[in-house]
């Protein structure tokens, strides 16, 4: 449940950075550069948070204090 | 999309009239859009047409050189280059800086001279002064010995037994034998030397008095040296010419010294006239020189500029061939398609401008040669794609890695220099570069300085990413942070109690934490963004991050390399090669996601159901012993989900037909076209239209190529690049043979290499976690041992500013400089070597047009 929450906010930073990049007025052949560039942005955070995250769903090693 | 493939290419064949070639021409170098071919290419540089003219232009820099020297020396500024360009022509300005350089010469020449015989008076002066300073010393010395040995002789009132005998000895007169000397200035360190061989070579019949005078210009090499005034007595002719010999070559000044003391006045007078007299000639010739110097300063710059230009101009006129009738020159030239326009437009004002009869004429031809790649970056994007082209100029029109290097590689740095402090540091480091990047686009910023100020924007990106995998790994200079709420770990026997610090000071309060550990409160719903800050500090941590950052390397990795097969994809289809499809993409894809990308759904499995699956034993046992997932029962564990041994086995058999399937189709169809092709060429004799219409087509533009007819890929470029870089002329690579030992060579080799790199690709982007953990660890032993060690130890003040001395050293010097660029390093190799050999081809050569704004770069 939390993971596609996670990702569904995720998926707001794209549409939030394709609106940008939508609305900037830029010429078309930079608007593709661009929205490559911040899909493949998101693409990586997401892997990375999502990666840490599933991993520690259901940790099989228990964190034991030093002392 | 920009970026993604280079820019559409086409030869164009240019028809200049012989009288406007030059004006022409460099109005095509001020448009910088013309990658000229080299239709000379069998003349050696003498025998080309303007082998003249670039002969002029050398000495005209040669003599420009000349004046930046003089005016260097001169310590003149130069005035940055005036607007007022082309104000004198070629001709005039060759005369012009003859005449300057002639005026010059002569004006140091002069003041040489000047110097010269300043100096030499200088040293005279010297010589008058010391050496008579020898002989008054001497006479008066004398007289004194004279005097008492006088006096001795009226003293002895009993007469000396010996006294008669010694009578002679007495009565002997210094009689004027005439001693000759020369005198003269040496240089000290010569002095020794100089003595010694005196000495011998007249046997010791010669006397040298010498007195160092300090540092005196030299009159022959004008520098400054140590040097001794000497004067030599000898006796005989034959002495003189050996003591003037030696004198020679010890390079010893001799000058004249009178014996006379009235006439050696005399001459210190005249010496000291002439020096005043010479000293204001001197005065008055270096400022007629520094007038010259500053006028030639005021407009150095704009001349050298207008020489590079006409240099290079020459040499592209050069390459151009000369028509039979010599009225018209015909250029080759590779023009960017979407430059055509201002090319044409510069055409049109250069031919009204000549006011030549008849204007260029421009058109396009055919061609069998591979165009050259040009990739229009932006001061953002070009230290990206020079990431790329370090590696390889990409082949034309084929997919640019750069566009996803923008990202990916940053992203790929930061997974292993994941910290928010050491982000935010480079991220100042990087603001500092790019904010004051006009001001320090001018300046002269030494190599390393410059180095990174050409890459600021991929350190600027590669530091945002460190502050996000540093939120993500949960650090600030390895100290833990909650900016993402509280933890998700308590006591197992108290719920409530969660600060492990609390814990640690009173171990009775939960002495489970000790043993078996703190308990996941909500399981299945962990700390929200990052790693939960309970593992900080605890003896698991280590065994439990290596865990996930091990397999999350190894995710990562599959999903890069995936990526870029979905890239070679791409080039297929935009090349129509559907063979290359059917028999590279498809099989290759299969066997890297049936061997690791299965792998991967097993790790995203295991963590999302946590399981106690052994994933090692599991893809081991799925080649040793294929259909059997929990060992017979043994290890039931294994088996994560029902049907698990029949898809295995299923993956396998896929991974294994796909090594076959990559490496024989393709070298046998393509035998086959090739052979289909023989039999129509020989039936027809000469090459097909079609053929010739389809080859131009391939490197023309156009997405929709004529699919049906999908030649072979990158089999043949190679052989057409090799033909294109000797040959310079069109019309290479009509007769390819086709040698089919190569070809299954080639495609053997580029199984082989996939097949083998699929496994030791995988294994390499564990140094993603290698080199994470290290950075992690050092950081940590920085932060705990070096500093927190003292002051936790209870170290005195002074210590602890010792300790936070030597960490933020360790932290700049260590972790900043040699971690990042170790992380640097390896995100290149990833990027070049296990990204990008799985489509980049990287064989075709940069893009180079005549272009007047990067002459003007280089140096004279």
């Amino acid at each position: 449940m939390g993971f596609w929450l996670g990702t569904l906010v995720f998926l707001i930073f794209e549409g939030l950075g394709a609106g940008i990049v939508h609305f900037s007025g830029k010429p078309r052949s930079s608007k593709q550069l661009l929205h490559t560039l911040v899909a493949t942005t998101v693409i990586c955070c997401w892997l990375m948070w999502g990666l840490v995250y599933l991993a520690q769903m259901y940790p099989l090693v228990r964190p034991i204090l030093q002392g | 999309m920009e970026l993604f493939r280079s820019e559409e290419m086409q030869l164009c064949q240019l028809m200049i009239p012989a009288e406007a070639a030059h004006d022409t021409v460099a109005a095509l170098g001020e448009v910088g859009m013309l990658q000229f071919k080299d239709l000379n290419a069998e003349r050696t540089a003498f025998q080309r047409t303007y082998a003249n003219e670039i002969k002029r232009c050398d000495e005209m820099a040669r003599q420009l050189r000349f004046f930046t020297t003089e005016v260097e020396k001169a310590g003149i500024p130069v005035a940055p280059r005036l607007s007022s360009e082309g104000n004198l022509d070629f001709d005039a300005l060759e005369a012009k800086l003859a005449q300057l350089e002639s005026e010059l010469s002569e004006l140091n020449g002069n003041s040489d001279r000047l110097h010269r015989s300043h100096n030499e008076l200088l040293e005279l002066q010297l010589v008058l002064e010391r050496a008579s300073s020898f002989f008054e010393d001497a006479r008066s010395s004398a007289d004194r010995a004279q005097r008492e040995t006088a006096a001795a002789a009226f003293d002895s009132a009993t007469p000396d037994i010996g006294a008669p005998l010694l009578e002679s000895a007495q009565a002997f007169e210094p009689k004027a034998v005439q001693l000759g000397f020369t005198a003269g200035t040496v240089p000290v360190e010569k002095l020794a030397p100089f003595e010694r061989l005196l000495f011998r070579s007249t046997r010791g019949n010669m006397f040298l008095k010498f007195t160092p005078v300090g540092s005196v210009a030299d009159p022959a090499t004008g520098e400054r040296q140590e040097k001794a005034v000497f004067v030599v007595f000898f006796a005989g002719e034959r002495a003189r010419q050996k003591i003037l010999k030696i004198c020679e070559a010890f390079a010893a000044n001799r000058y004249p010294f009178p014996d006379d003391l009235s006439r050696q006045r005399q001459m210190n007078a005249e010496v000291n006239g002439r020096l005043r007299e010479l000293h204001t000639t001197l005065e008055a010739g270096d400022r007629l020189r520094e007038g010259v110097l500053q006028a030639i300063a005021l407009n150095l710059d704009g001349w050298s500029v207008q020489v590079r230009r006409e240099k290079a101009t020459y040499h592209t006129l050069n390459k151009l061939s000369v028509d039979v009738t010599r009225k018209v020159l015909v250029a080759e030239a590779w023009v960017p398609v979407a430059a055509k326009g201002r090319v044409r437009d510069a055409l049109r004002l250069a031919a009204l401008r000549a006011a030549s009869v008849m204007g260029t004429v421009f058109q396009p031809m055919i061609t069998y040669e591979p165009p050259p790649t040009y990739h229009q970056t932006s001061k953002f994007t070009s230290a990206f794609q020079g990431i790329v082209d370090a590696y390889g100029i990409a082949r034309y029109r084929e997919a640019n890695p750069g566009v996803f290097t923008i990202i990916t590689f940053p992203f790929l740095f930061a997974v292993m220099f994941g910290d928010i402090g050491h982000g935010i540091l480079m991220l100042m480091f990087a603001l500092l570069l790019v904010l004051r990047e006009k001001k320090m686009a001018k300046q002269d910023l030494g190599d390393i300085l410059g180095m990174m100020f050409g890459g600021r924007y991929i350190i600027l990106l590669m530091s945002v990413f460190s502050i996000y995998t540093g939120f993500v790994y949960n650090e600030i200079f390895s100290v833990v942070t909650t900016f993402f709420g509280r933890t998700r770990f308590a006591c197992a026997t108290d719920g409530s109690l969660t600060d492990p610090v609390a814990m640690m000071m009173d171990h009775s309060l939960c002495p489970s934490a000790f043993k078996t550990g703190l308990e996941m409160q909500t399981t299945g719903s962990p700390f929200a963004f990052g790693v939960d800050p309970a593992w900080h500090g605890t003896r698991t941590e280590l065994q439990y991050l290596n865990s996930l950052k091990m397999k999350m390397s190894i995710v990562l990795g599959v999903v890069q390399m995936n990526a870029g097969i979905i890239l070679s994809y791409f080039n297929q289809r935009y090349f129509a090669d559907t063979l290359s499809t059917l028999c590279e993409f498809i099989p290759q894809m299969i066997f890297l996601n049936a061997l690791f990308g299965y792998l991967c759904i097993l790790i995203l499995l295991k963590w999302a159901t946590g399981s106690t699956a052994d994933l090692y034993h599991t893809l081991i046992y799925m080649f040793l012993n294929p259909g059997d997932v929990d060992c017979g029962g043994a290890c039931p564990e294994n088996k994560m989900f029902p049907g698990q041994a029949g898809l295995q086995v299923f993956l396998l058999l896929a991974a294994f037909v796909s090594v076959p399937i990559m490496l024989l189709p393709k070298p046998l169809i393509l035998k086959k076209r090739h052979e289909k092709r023989t039999q129509q060429s020989a039936s027809y004799g000469l090459l097909s239209p079609e053929e010739n219409a389809f080859r131009f087509q391939r490197y023309s533009d156009e997405e929709s190529v004529g699919g049906g007819e999908a030649a072979a890929g990158h089999t043949r470029a190679p052989a057409q690049t090799s033909g294109a870089h000797a040959g310079g002329g069109h019309g290479d690579g009509h007769g390819e043979e086709f040698d089919f030992g190569e070809v299954m060579v080639h495609q053997m080799i580029h199984t082989i290499e996939f097949v083998l790199g699929a496994v030791s690709n995988t294994a390499s982007y564990l140094r993603l976690w290698a080199l994470s953990l290290a950075h992690s660890q050092l950081s940590a032993v920085f932060y705990d041992r070096v500093l927190m060690g003292q002051i936790q130890g209870g170290g005195s003040p002074f210590a602890i500013v010792v300790a936070f001395y030597v960490f933020t050293c360790a932290t700049l010097g260590v972790l900043m400089v040699m971690e990042s660029l170790s992380a640097f390093l390896h995100a290149l190799r990833l990027h070049w070597v296990e990204f990008q050999n799985k489509f980049y081809h990287g064989d075709g050569y940069q893009f180079a047009p005549f272009s007047f704004e990067t002459i003007d770069q280089e140096p004279l």
